[in-house]
């Protein structure tokens, strides 16, 4: 189980509602990514949030859930090496597998809410002062927290690396392929 | 019959559900007949309320009441945030990244 019910204060990983994204009513829910001690202390000035998206809404409108479905015929059905495909696609996407822009979890039964994803790219800083008026949702439990702030940092750090060229890939590939080749 | 379901912990958490389920479908300040009708096996005899609120106060009979948070029902938010133009435009199409696979 990825959520539990929270206590009354907010540490890292505490769900809350209420943080205003400038969406009205649209507002969705927010997970504290502030650093534990910094928040026990009292060092913060401000709480830092990530927005939490519905998975399945998101993931659908994304380019690399298209391409796995785009060959699909009119009732939605798939070969079965496409199907493979997206199967892994959504299990590496289920069990955070990947460093990408969500982290994924399921915040039932605490929260009444279908799958949800972290998204990196929405970040926000709350002035402390109104973190009293926050919700508290649900606490996302150990080891999930951690795993949610490794890929976070992981996204936000990464160093964008020039490939060699397909040229390039078929000369290492050859060389560690020990022989092995695909059949005529 | 009633002493069986008032100790009957399977049958609270059976009408916790209805009764959220109920609750939020109707969001009625009292919901006692849908209830009762809803519930298999419970007798329609028996006395039940569920009022709404920061908590909800089930009553088994006349003397045991059980009170339970009330769990805001976040589906009908994501679902407007889902149809809005905001969102079309923040995730139609837009790639979740390089993807670096992890093995653990």
């Amino acid at each position: 189980m990825w959520v539990s019910e929270p206590s009354k204060q907010i540490t890292q990983g505490t769900i809350v509602d209420g943080v205003d994204w400038g969406r009205g009513e649209n507002n969705p829910l927010s997970i504290v990514i502030s650093n534990a001690c910094d928040l026990e202390n009292g060092k913060s000035n401000f709480l830092l949030v990530a927005a939490l998206e519905s998975a399945a809404d998101v993931l659908q409108e994304t380019k690399e859930f298209r391409d796995k479905v785009k060959d699909a015929n009119k009732n939605k059905e798939l070969t079965q090496k496409q199907w493979k495909s997206f199967e892994n696609f959504l299990l590496n996407y289920i069990h955070n597998k990947n460093i990408c822009r969500h982290f994924f979890f399921d915040p039932r039964p605490t929260i009444d809410m279908d799958c949800l994803v972290v998204d990196f790219q929405q970040i926000k800083s709350v002035e402390m002062d109104f973190v009293p008026s926050l919700s508290i949702e649900g606490q996302m439990n150990h080891p999930f927290v951690e795993q949610l702030m490794m890929r976070f940092t992981s996204y936000t750090s990464r160093i964008p690396v020039g490939r060699v060229n397909s040229e390039m890939e078929n000369i290492y590939i050859q060389e560690l392929a020990q022989g092995f080749k695909p059949k005529e | 019959m009633e002493d069986t379901m008032t100790n009957s912990s399977q049958n609270f958490w059976l009408l916790n559900k209805y009764g959220l389920l109920a609750v939020s479908l109707a969001s009625a300040v009292s919901v006692n007949a849908s209830v009762q009708k809803s519930i298999e096996g419970i007798s329609a005899d028996s006395c039940i309320s569920i009022q709404t609120g920061l908590n909800n106060t089930v009553t088994f009979g006349a003397d045991k009441t059980y009170s339970f948070p009330t769990k805001k029902n976040f589906r009908d938010r994501y679902k407007r945030i889902a149809q809005s133009e905001w969102f079309e435009k923040t995730h139609s199409g837009m790639s979740i990244g390089e993807i670096i696979t992890i093995e653990e």
